[in-house]
């Protein structure tokens, strides 16, 4: 050797961008070490514990809106809304009655509810729309009733000392309809306002927000019940006041991770879908194809299922997560595969070359999962159901053959030490989906002195 | 996600699909760092899981002041040096003292005279002190002092440690060579 390297030289040069193949147990741990201090650090796309965090404060939050909202509402709130509606007809005979009381002598009515046995149909049903009426001169609020009532777009119309003007003026009848009353989390609503004589118009949502359009559409955000109210004056300033909740559910949260495992006896690869999703009851996995607009081959329905390689199509791009929660609200999540299957002959591969071991012959057989760079024999992903493998000289003599995956060619015919030389080899067999691979190439012989 | 930009990017969001790409990418070579400071393939493993929890929690320091490479190389060594200290008390502590003086000289070697595996092999028994010295130095490219500063050792024993590995790694590899003559003779 002509150029001469000190120890140091050497081994930098020898090792130096050299590579190793780290043992797929090493992804998972990486990810399972990850798993706490990536959950308690600030990730924009990551679950965690801020996002947590946000979650219990907003849910705290809401908890007491709806309580205070409670203490405020003077009607308790039922728990089954109904949507019974009163024609308006209803409404205006019930005003009509309702003066009808006062010019027969009750001056200075402070209370004037409909009462129960002015009408019949009171106990058949539970409403949550409520209204009442005040006087915006005495600025006294009153109640109706504290039974909810049928007729429950009834205003009632409290009239203070009274002038001659103001006994004419029809009392506004304020009463509204929304295209729901309940739904998922952003829920958007339209409300229709059906008011008789209404000349202004004062929307609260419950939420802080207000409107004075006739007829608003608004996007409940954020999960919760609302007490939605419509107050509506009369050109003589009188005003009444509606009522009617709206029911917000939550919308659960699909969020999950793609780890990859070992499975089986011959410990062959699989992703487990590792499922964080939030409020969810009901999981349904597939498998998503390019376009990203089918769910193609594989689907399931349980919380965290095993995804297997053979499972995976050419086509497979991404896995997607539908969660729906108890409300049957609705959340999609998709995840990139983390790896491609191309066809089915990617799922086997052959080396090029091979470097038999110069102190004999063996049987060729080596323990699964081993690396051995003396013996000529494919990897693979999957273990296949049939395998044919046959290595032939450049002549086309065959010199090996085995049905067997787990035997490769030591480098020898029939015990003797083959030429350095480049071989032929066909192979061909099944997977266990059906498809099948029928593959050739060559493979180089090095005898190497340095063994 | 292709580019080292997007991979970048993804990680720093805590993106998995952006880590796995980073780890597919890198982790051979870096493995073959951790393989020279390790005992073992299991030790290197470890420092290699250990190094990629790091990189991936503190990829967010990453300036791109350099190569990506560069910095997740330093976390491995790091981590290396760290994982030697803690097993210091786990260990049976070699006596460097009793590797004698070696009579051969420094003739050279040519560079196919060992294969990859050899010189790994050589290198994890190496007892652990010459190797870590010797790695810093000869492979990293440290100065004695910084290699005091990393091992917390005394420079002057980073200049002794060193020269007493870089004996003891001759005297291995004239040994194998000349157990393979006689292996072919």
């Amino acid at each position: 050797m002509s150029n001469k390297l000190h120890t140091e030289d050497l081994i930098r040069k020898r090792l130096e961008g050299a590579e190793l193949s780290p043992s797929p147990e090493s992804w998972s741990a990486i990810q399972r070490k990850l798993r706490w201090p990536q959950f308690l650090r600030f990730y924009p796309g990551r679950f965690n514990i801020y996002y947590l965090g946000v979650l219990l404060i907003a849910a705290t939050t809401l908890v007491l809106l709806v309580a205070v909202n409670r203490d405020r509402g003077e009607l308790p709130v039922q728990e089954k809304e109904t949507t019974a509606i009163s024609p308006i007809e209803a409404s205006r005979e019930e005003a009509l009655k309702a003066s009808e009381k006062k010019t027969s002598g009750e001056n200075n009515t402070k209370e004037n509810s409909p009462d129960a046995s002015h009408s019949p149909l009171t106990k058949k049903a539970a409403p949550g729309q409520e209204t009442i009426s005040r006087s915006t001169e005495t600025g006294k609020e009153e109640e109706s009733s504290r039974e909810p009532q049928e007729n429950m777009n009834m205003p009632v119309v409290i009239f203070p000392n009274t002038t001659a003007e103001q006994e004419q003026a029809a009392p506004p009848v304020t009463y509204f309809t929304s295209s729901v009353q309940s739904g998922c989390a952003p829920l958007r609503v339209q409300f229709t306002d059906q008011s008789v004589n209404a000349s202004s118009h004062h929307w609260d949502f419950g939420t802080g927000e207000e409107s004075s359009e006739p007829n608003p559409e608004y996007v409940f955000k954020e999960p919760g019940r609302y007490m939605v109210s419509l107050s509506t004056t009369n050109h003589s300033s009188l005003e009444t006041i509606s009522r009617l909740l709206i029911e917000v559910a939550d919308r659960p949260v699909a969020d999950f991770q793609i780890e990859e495992g070992l499975k089986g006896i011959d410990n062959h690869v699989v992703l487990n879908l590792v499922n964080y999703s939030s409020d969810a009851s009901l999981f349904e996995w597939c498998l998503v194809d390019e376009s990203a607009a089918n769910c193609s081959a594989w689907s399931s329905g349980e919380q965290q299922p095993n995804l297997e390689l053979k499972a995976i199509t050419p086509d497979s791009r991404s896995v997607r997560l539908k969660v729906i929660s108890e409300y049957g609200c609705i959340d999609t999540t998709t995840m990139p595969l983390p790896l491609v299957v191309q066809s089915s002959d990617t799922r086997i591969k052959f080396a090029n070359a091979f470097s038999p071991n110069p102190s004999g012959p063996g049987d060729g057989s080596f323990v699964p999962g081993s690396k051995r760079l003396d013996l000529f024999y494919p990897i693979y992903i999957e273990v296949p159901v049939e395998f044919h493998m046959r290595v032939f000289t450049r002549r086309g003599e065959q010199i090996f053959e085995t049905r067997e995956i787990y035997q490769g060619w030591d480098g020898y015919i029939f015990q003797e030490p083959a030429p350095g030389d480049v071989y032929v080899w066909m192979a061909e067999g099944k997977w266990t989906d059906g498809l099948s691979f029928s593959l050739r190439g060559d493979v180089t012989l090095v005898w190497n002195k340095n063994w | 996600m292709n580019g080292e930009k997007d991979i970048l990017a993804g990680c720093i969001k805590g993106k998995q699909s952006a880590q796995w790409e980073l780890y597919t990418r890198y982790s051979r070579l870096l493995l073959a760092i951790c393989n020279r400071y390790a005992r073992n393939m299991d030790e290197a493993e470890d420092i290699l899981q250990e190094g990629f929890v790091k990189i991936f929690l503190n990829i967010k320091e990453f300036k791109g002041d350099g190569p990506l490479l560069a910095w997740m190389r330093r976390i491995m060594i790091n981590t290396a040096i760290t994982h030697y200290h803690k097993m210091l008390k786990h260990r049976y502590h070699d006596d460097l003292a009793e590797v004698a003086e070696s009579k051969f000289e420094d003739k050279g070697w040519g560079e196919t005279d060992f294969t990859e595996d050899e010189l790994f092999r050589v290198i994890q028994q190496m007892p652990d002190g010459y190797r870590q010295v010797f790695m810093l130095y000869a492979m990293e490219g440290y100065k004695h002092r910084e290699i005091a500063g990393i091992m917390k050792i005394d420079e002057n024993t980073s200049k002794s440690q060193y020269s007493r590995g870089r004996r003891w790694l001759q005297e291995r590899l004239i040994k194998l060579k000349v157990e393979r003559k006689h292996k072919d003779e």
